[in-house]
């Protein structure tokens, strides 16, 4: 974040940078589509790593192979990361997004 | 007492396979086969993220090594014990991953994911690759199969 801070008269500006990550909030994992994995090895790693029931695995899996991508999971950003983690160890593209809900 | 998953496969057929599988796997020594991003920007805490998937990816690769041993091509029979599932699953999502990326590079994604791959239209190299490529798939849905009946 830049902020300028105006001095009075003919003093010159004074910039202050400041760099932050929010890393509050709800985050979202998301798979991303490839077109190497198995639909049935997708699913299993979504049951395996997330814990998820048949039924919703075959759906996130579908919205992947379908749409592209998959909000797989939201809470925290710590738990987050390792999910984002699992998820790349087992060969899957998976990224954090913020939820912009939760902002 | 774990529970053994064994495969067999005609020594003959296989082994031009398993070659070409021993040629790609230095290329998975020391680069990530997904293409993945640490979460975080800072240099440091991304090195030790790939770093961490290196070293699990190499173990993947260890155990498709071990499956495909010296044995297997002399006998065609192999055996994934229960506790190493997970790591030969991954070993042959890695591998399917380089074979696209390398033998399999000019082929279109679409025709990958179908099987539209014409084997008698392709060099030998590219049908080596392939067919390791489809072997790999097998192994992953037979063992999937085993796993959640």
């Amino acid at each position: 974040m830049v902020s300028l801070i105006g001095g009075g008269g003919t003093t010159a500006p004074e910039t202050v940078v400041e760099s932050k990550t929010d890393l509050s909030g709800l985050w979202n994992v998301i798979v991303l589509n490839d077109p190497v994995n198995l639909m049935s090895y997708v699913t299993m790693v979504f049951k395996r790593v997330l814990g998820m029931e048949q039924s919703e695995a075959e759906q996130r899996m579908m919205e992947v192979h379908e749409l592209g991508r998959s909000v797989v999971w939201t809470g925290d950003r710590e738990k987050a990361e390792a999910y984002q983690y699992q998820l790349q160890e087992w060969h899957l593209t998976a990224i954090l997004e913020k939820n912009e809900s939760s902002a | 007492m774990s529970r053994q998953l064994e495969f067999r496969l005609d020594p003959e057929a296989v082994r031009p396979l398993v070659l070409h599988f021993r040629s790609l796997v230095d290329s998975l020594k020391d680069d990530l086969v997904a293409e993945n991003e640490p979460p975080t920007s800072d240099q440091v805490m991304s090195e030790v993220w790939v770093e961490d998937l290196l070293e699990s990816q190499r173990k993947d690769i260890a155990s498709l090594n071990e499956l495909f041993d010296d044995k297997f091509l002399d006998t065609g029979r192999a055996t994934v014990n229960e506790e190493d599932v997970d790591l030969v699953l991954r070993g042959c999502a890695a591998l399917r991953l380089v074979l696209r990326d390398s033998t399999l590079s000019r082929f279109e994604d679409e025709r990958l994911e179908r099987g539209e791959v014409e084997v008698g239209k392709i060099t030998a190299e590219e049908e080596i690759g392939y067919s390791v490529y489809i072997l790999l798939a097998s192994l992953q849905e037979l063992i999937i199969s085993q796993l959640d009946p």
